[in-house]
């Protein structure tokens, strides 16, 4: 299939709008005003002030000394932890809260996960007086108690989702079915690159800001294009935002870490792009962690952004194509990664990330292995790890280590 | 005409109006639930749209979704799906059948091999709650299914929030039946009143011969009586799951009581 014959709102064979005739028109509606506000300077203009004013852009790029030493690589750090609210998230949710005020809804709601695109959606509606209403699954408010409140802090409602077990997914399926009876007053700030058509395409645009400023900022420190680029996927949006600045330059390896869990068997692991395989969930086309039937696979992993049996559709797309590439990292790596540069560089990186850092430290070793001197990398540093302090310190003492 | 539309005109002569309730396959188990399906077939119906079970229901309220989850306790297969119509069919083999489903199951199968499946056991029409217009029209495309047109006539929405130039196209190119979405949100909800979009049912008369079956929200015979004042015939689903969820530990009773929950409904 070649470019012109894709469909809109599709990636190849992957995306689409797969949702009730309810949601039809509000898509319509928000695809409509995605076209015309991305091409218009004044609304360029007031979310650039917002991304510079309020959320802190542009993010460092680091030149993490230590690491580099440590590894015999050059490795550049991509500061979205630094960004307010304490990940990429914000600037997403600032993008679609602005678009949430022209198409005048003044109520949004959204899922969330580890609970930063929670976090960021009500810190947005918080400065752009909406009402919000955010949607986390039961296992997840457990292990993300910190971010549940800080959302309540902010002014959120906070909706359970799903049973004891509940997490992203449950948290997804509930923020649809709100929609589907509140769509006329209300926008649903989707959190990642995935759902029906346009999220996908709007959510990557917001964050696009990461791979541009990337590209710009690697290039002014070494003066060349890194050897490859690392971000962890859930979902995808850091990952599609990074990216998207280095797709056209073919030789910048794109490699993405989705959760490898506890293992590579059923439910043990949210590693859809290496194990699942193409169905429909929660609005689009994509990969699937699935059985034969299709039914949905329950997924773990011990981030709980990650921590989803879908994948953006962009994403399936890339891999399928051979653009990009995704690696499986386990509970135990990324743990790994998170004390590595806690100790080594002075940044807690959250568990997602750490994903990132892990695949990136495979990959560098790997290269030296096959002879290659020195490479140069840049991870995207998706969110900072606060958030992650109490329970990874459960796990790393259930390890036997102690903290004095 | 497709083959649906020409059945239900056919069953609306004899008796003046549709009822076409839904029973989720195996709730609460295999046995009982065939026993639902005679009950709900000697009680009236004149189809029943057999659901199909999935772990991500997005158009469902929480009975539904409760449903699901009990059915997927135990491991589904689309051959035991399968089976269950073949049964249906030596049974009841002058009723039609429909199928309900989300579209991954569909897909996952191979949407015409199931086609055909369904087709040789008297299923006649399909409702997937998570293909609107456009992605059907595609995968109808894709997948090489228009021999199909007139056999299973693949059912669209029409809702509340569905735009004048949409329902126009959907009314137009429409099979078997519409089904009408009584109110913006999922199934199952405790609130029914049919006059805020009572204009709907006009607009849809004035581009289409199929019948329209209302659903989403049916639960007492006042809404029954609400519904036929407006549309040809009704849809009933989340009431009969609640039934069964409540007498799960006296699983015999259930047939009994849809039964009388049928009369009260129907009187």
């Amino acid at each position: 299939m070649n470019q012109s014959e894709i469909r809109e709102g599709y990636f190849g064979r992957y995306g689409g709008r797969f949702v009730s005739e309810l949601l039809i028109p509000a898509l319509e509606e928000l695809t409509t005003a995605f076209k015309k506000y991305s091409r218009d300077s004044a609304f360029k203009k007031e979310y650039n002030n917002l991304l510079r004013e309020f959320a802190g852009r542009p993010t460092l790029m680091y030149h993490a000394r230590n690491i580099s030493e440590k590894w015999g690589a050059d490795v550049y750090l991509k500061r979205e932890d630094l960004l307010h609210t304490g990940s990429h998230k914000i600037n997403n949710c600032l993008g679609q809260a602005l678009l949430a005020k022209k198409l005048k809804k003044p109520r949004v709601i959204a899922e969330t996960g580890a609970g930063q695109h929670g976090v960021a959606t009500a810190t947005a509606a918080a400065l752009m007086k909406l009402e919000c209403c955010v949607y986390m699954g039961n296992e997840d408010l457990r292990r993300q108690a910190l971010n549940g409140f800080r959302m309540r802090l902010l002014g959120a409602f906070v909706v359970g989702a799903g049973d004891q077990m509940g997490t992203l997914r449950d948290a997804v399926n509930e923020a649809l079915r709100d929609w589907s009876s509140s769509v006329d007053h209300t926008h649903y700030i989707v959190g990642s690159v995935i759902g029906p058509h346009p999220f996908p395409s709007l959510v990557k645009w917001f964050h696009a800001v990461i791979g541009r400023e990337s590209k710009k900022q690697i290039i002014r420190m070494t003066g060349k294009l890194p050897d490859a680029v690392f971000a962890c996927v859930g979902g995808g949006s850091n990952a599609m935002g990074m990216f998207s600045g280095f797709l056209t330059e073919s030789g910048v390896d794109l490699i993405g870490a989705e959760a490898g869990g506890t293992g590579m068997k059923k439910g043990e692991h949210s590693s859809t792009l290496k194990m699942g395989k193409p169905g429909v969930l929660q609005g689009c086309y994509t990969y699937v962690l699935q059985n034969k039937a299709g039914i949905v696979d329950n997924v773990h992993s011990i981030s709980a952004g990650l921590d989803y049996p879908g994948v953006g559709p962009e994403h399936a797309h890339l891999l399928e194509t051979g653009r990009a590439k995704y690696v499986a990292i386990s509970d135990d790596s990324a743990l790994a990664a998170f004390q590595e540069l806690s100790e080594t560089e002075g940044i807690i990186p959250a568990l997602e990330s750490s994903h990132a850092l892990a695949a990136a430290r495979n990959w560098v070793f790997d290269q030296k292995k096959l002879g290659r001197k020195k490479p140069m990398i840049v991870i995207s540093l998706s969110g900072r790890g606060d958030k992650d302090a109490a329970e990874a310190q459960r796990l790393m003492e259930k390890q036997g280590r102690v903290f004095q | 005409m497709d083959e649906l539309q020409q059945y239900l005109i056919e069953c609306k002569k004899k008796k003046g109006f549709l009822f076409v309730p839904y029973h989720a396959f195996g709730d609460p188990d295999p046995e009982t639930s065939m026993k639902v399906v005679r009950t709900l077939f000697n009680a009236g119906a004149d189809s029943i749209e057999i659901g199909l079970p999935f772990s991500d229901p997005v158009a469902d309220g929480p009975v539904l979704q409760r449903t699901f989850r009990r059915i997927l306790q135990h491991e589904f297969s689309m051959q035991n799906f399968i089976d269950f119509l073949s049964k249906i069919k030596e049974e009841f083999p002058d009723k039609k059948i429909l199928v309900m489903g989300y579209i991954n199951l569909f897909l996952q199968f191979g949407i015409e091999k199931l086609f055909e499946k369904f087709y040789k056991n008297n299923v006649r029409g399909v409702i997937i709650p998570d293909v609107p217009m456009e992605e059907k029209s595609y995968i109808i495309e894709q997948y090489n299914l228009h021999k199909f047109e007139n056999k299973i006539s693949w059912i669209d929405f029409i809702t509340p929030t569905t735009q004048p130039h949409r329902l126009v196209k959907i009314a137009q190119n429409a099979r078997g039946f519409i089904y009408m979405v009584s109110y913006k949100g999922v199934t199952g909800r405790n609130s029914f009143d049919l006059k805020p979009i009572s204009k709907l049912f006009k607009q849809i008369r004035k581009y289409t011969g199929v019948p329209i079956l209302v659903g989403f929200g049916v639960k007492t015979s006042a809404n029954v009586k609400m519904a036929l004042e407006y549309a040809d015939g009704f849809i009933i689903a989340s009431r009969l799951h609640e039934l069964i969820e409540q007498n799960l530990n006296d699983r015999q009773k259930i047939p009994g009581l849809i039964e009388q929950e049928l009369k009260l409904l129907l009187a």
